[in-house]
């Protein structure tokens, strides 16, 4: 009898579903893995089965008795208690006051007992194995490996009947990995039902029993870890056909033409040493699972960040990294993450958003000129086919995929030689990602060089030359032309190093 | 949440998309004529400041039914001569506020602009009092920007910082006792007409406020400023000089608030301490009466425009309706309170 239980879950975030029939069981006494790729729908089941998000259709249910959760701390009350990659730690706070936090030790007069909280606290941490944490220790002046484990001793301390690690092991050393799963070993000994989500395939190895893969928002099969291959689990994860259609992959120029040179960069903890050579006319995708240092690359790259050791070269010429506006005069462009708050300013007029980063182009001593200004966005409208009423309509009123035309429009009119893209088709409908692959590609047919970040697997395979794979802030593999496939991708992405053959990309590439 | 925005549904994405695009088009064509940029632009602005200008017509029409004598051309031009005074000083507060900042330093620096009008006025040496109060203002107004743009600190404890040094500044430059006149072209400025009709002041408005329109809707410096008081970190990857454009704001308040100096110390003849005081609180409320949203990146100097001829007829409006001082103030602040919620629910409304 399984301990949770969670059948036929359905939800929708607006028009998008998240999650669609989907469901698992864990047991007491079981670590299941969730697995999947980014979007696939574990993260909000598990929102799901803590109270954060409420189902639209479909059942939870604990030993057999169905609960539904209308907040995080109903499910706590039953003993679901979640452990989240962003942490629910209050930073100005000591370790023992967020380890008892609502559950403080009071004196007789019913303050808070100071002393027995910290011999409670020390009591706690000492017996997961982190005896070396101090408990009056403030929280923000931990690093974040300790911090992350106060998160996971915070959870253990409430004595769960159901523990969640959602990525929880993500910033933890490899030793205080061991720690942790020995930790969840003695509870699942003690019969608790542990769901554990990471996205390093040797952890779900070394630890879970089951695994549930998603694919989509559905749950496509439950297997035994033991007895399931990686090559097996992987094709669950991807096993799909290609859907879109992309543009025709001339060959390179030859000899290739270095465009931008990248050698030995790195930053705090999230890069290390990355070297890369982006040719002229080339695409060059970033791929990997979210989080791996993509963003921080490509910021990087654009000046965005101050600490960066490294050098990097345009046409052989060593280029500042000391702000968007060098990164800019030198010839790169930046589509970033988020367009709504980093790519376009909303509330502003379609026009004003794509001469931003051109107002001196379009200007004459400092006034701008309508004329000039109107040519310069037409010539954008038709050549990207912007959608919109007419260029003063306020940016935010535009649709997802219009909205990042304009975003790259405000780049071309920059004429840069490189452009740094971060995942510019996400969330936007078909024809617009189709319309964005064909100018990536004309870009390329220009002499561009083209990096590009992309969550979707089927893109990268399907748009680029060549495809570098991050893992943990390094580069893990290099692919390119027929060992550039899902499979190659989605493995060097969770860590896994040897080569499964790819029954799925057999649909030719138009 | 990213799970959500990832997955699937393109089809319900493109729906989505659609509809969105719908929007935009219906939003655009219920106006007249769309294909003309610039009514569009007129007709946006134009409902933006309908507001303000109701509640003049309400305040004069309050007043007349009371005093019939406030409605009469002469009285009505004193009023809009004390008007252009706070409007001129809440140009650059405009500014500042667009950037999503505030700037409170303003009644010293302008106090102190004041005091260094007269003194060196009373040597004969109008054109460089001039030149000396205008440079000391927007000296302090850069030394603001450098310290909110650079520094980071919070435009409001580095300007009410900023002002309790110019305060204890002033006091010990003019040993408690401001000397000196306003010098002749400051009287003139501030109280003179031309040819006995139509108030310098007046004049010296107009060619400011279209100056400062000028400026932030057709220039470089206008639409970055918009940028940046929308959203900094678009603008900042979009290579705008986030933070020269704010040092650039900040300066500007400084360089208003001694045109302001100007103004009032031609109007009353002389420096006093303290002078500065009321047109602070004044002036922002000026800004924000006016529409221009106290988060930054909306409004503009139409709005301040009305916004100071408000809170003058206000200040006289309620004094001839027989409200005393005590309850002037109260109302004075709950009318900006209850424009803040007017806004602040439109904008709501409209994410």
């Amino acid at each position: 009898m399984p301990l949770l239980e969670a059948t036929g879950i359905e939800k929708r975030f607006g028009g998008v579903v998240a999650l669609h029939a989907a469901g698992f069981a864990c047991a007491a006494g079981e670590i299941h893995a969730l697995l999947g790729e980014n979007g696939a729908g574990k993260s909000t089941m598990v929102k799901v089965l803590c109270g954060v998000h409420q189902p639209d259709a479909g059942v939870v249910a604990l030993r057999d008795r169905a609960v539904a959760f209308r907040h995080p701390s109903e499910a706590a009350a039953v003993g679901i208690v979640p452990v989240f990659q962003e942490l629910s730690l209050i930073p100005d706070l000591s370790v023992a006051q967020n380890l008892l936090i609502g559950v403080e030790p009071r004196t007789r007069l019913g303050l808070v007992d100071g002393r027995r909280m910290v011999r409670q606290a020390e009591t706690l941490l000492a017996d997961l194995g982190f005896g070396g944490i101090d408990p009056r220790a403030v929280v923000r002046d931990l690093p974040l490996a300790e911090r992350q484990i106060v998160e996971i001793a915070k959870a253990v301390g409430r004595e769960p009947n159901v523990l969640i690690l959602d990525e929880a092991t993500s910033a933890l050393t490899q030793r205080q990995v061991g720690q942790v799963f020995s930790v969840v070993r003695r509870l699942r000994d003690e019969g608790v039902a542990i769901v554990f989500i990471s996205h390093r395939m040797e952890e779900v190895r070394a630890l879970c029993d089951k695994a549930t893969v998603f694919r989509d928002g559905t749950d496509v099969g439950t297997v035994e870890v033991r007895a399931a291959s990686n090559a097996e689990i992987v094709q669950m994860m991807i096993g799909r056909a290609l859907r879109e259609v992309y543009p025709p992959r001339p060959p390179l120029p030859q000899p290739p033409e270095p465009l931008l040179e990248v050698r030995e960069l790195s930053l705090g903890g999230s890069l290390r040493g990355i070297s890369l050579t982006l040719h002229a006319g080339e695409i060059l995708g970033l791929s990997g699972l979210e989080g791996q240092g993509q963003g921080d690359l490509l910021l990087s790259l654009f000046g965005v960040y101050t600490g960066v050791a490294g050098q990097v070269r345009l046409r052989g010429e060593r280029i500042s990294l000391g702000s968007p506006r060098a990164a800019m005069a030198a010839g790169l462009a930046l589509v970033p993450e988020d367009r709504k708050t980093q790519g376009l300013i909303l509330p502003l007029p379609v026009g004003e958003n794509i001469t931003l980063a051109t107002l001196d182009k379009v200007s004459h001593q400092g006034i701008v000129s309508s004329a000039a200004e109107a040519r310069a966005t037409g010539v954008m409208r038709d050549q990207l086919a912007i959608r919109t009423a007419g260029m003063e309509v306020p940016v935010r009123f535009l649709s997802g995929g219009n909205q990042q035309k304009v975003a790259i429009a405000k780049w071309l009119l920059t004429r840069a030689k490189v452009y740094l893209l971060y995942d510019p088709t996400r969330g936007i409908d078909v024809g617009a990602k189709q319309e964005i692959y064909a100018l990536m590609r004309s870009l390329a047919e220009q002499g561009c060089g083209v990096l590009f970040f992309s969550t979707d697997l089927t893109e990268i395979v399907g748009l680029c030359d060549r495809a570098l794979v991050m893992y943990e802030g390094g580069i893990a593999r290099e692919l390119t032309g027929a060992s550039l496939t899902e499979a190659n991708l989605v493995q060097a992405a969770v860590g896994v190093a040897d080569s499964v053959p790819d029954p799925v990309l057999t649909v030719p590439v138009a | 949440m990213s799970e959500a925005r990832r997955r699937g549904g393109e089809e319900a994405r493109g729906e989505d998309d659609a509809r969105l695009d719908e929007v935009a088009r219906v939003s655009v064509s219920s106006l007249p004529d769309s294909s003309t940029p610039r009514l569009l632009a007129s007709v946006r602005s134009r409902r933006a400041s309908l507001i303000p200008y109701g509640l003049i017509g309400l305040l004069l029409v309050a007043a007349a039914v009371r005093a019939p004598d406030f409605v009469s051309p002469e009285s009505l031009r004193q009023q809009l001569v004390l008007a252009s005074y706070l409007a001129i000083l809440a140009g650059g507060q405009t500014v500042v506020i667009l950037t999503g900042g505030i700037d409170l330093s303003i009644a010293w620096n302008l106090n102190l602009a004041a005091i260094l009008l007269t003194q060196f006025g009373a040597g004969g040496l109008g054109g460089w009092s001039l030149a000396v109060a205008l440079a000391g203002a927007t000296v302090v107004g850069l030394v603001n920007g450098v310290g909110v743009a650079y520094l980071r600190i919070p435009s409001l404890v580095m300007t009410l910082g900023m002002n309790a040094v110019l305060a204890g500044f002033t006091l010990v430059y003019t040993n408690g006792s401001p000397q000196g006149n306003a010098p002749a072209f400051a009287r003139e400025l501030a109280v003179g007409r031309v040819l006995g009709v139509v108030p310098w002041s007046l004049l010296f408005w107009l060619v400011f406020g279209a100056g400062l329109v000028f400026l932030l809707r057709r220039t470089v410096y206008g639409r970055r400023l918009y940028a940046v008081g929308n959203n900094p970190a678009a603008s900042y990857l979009s290579g705008v000089p986030v933070r020269r454009v704010l040092v650039g704001a900040y300066a500007l308040c400084g360089l208003t608030a001694g045109l302001g100096a100007v103004l009032l110390t031609g109007y009353s003849a002389q420096s006093y301490l303290g002078m500065g005081d009321p047109f602070v609180l004044q002036a922002i409320a000026a800004v924000v009466i006016g529409g221009t949203s106290i988060l930054g990146g909306s409004g503009g100097y139409g709005g301040t425009v009305a916004g100071a001829i408000i809170v003058v007829l206000l200040q006289n409006v309620l004094q001839i309706v027989g409200v005393r001082p005590a309850g002037q103030q109260i109302l004075y602040g709950l009318i900006i309170l209850l424009m803040l919620f007017v806004y602040g629910r439109g904008a709501r409304v409209r994410e």
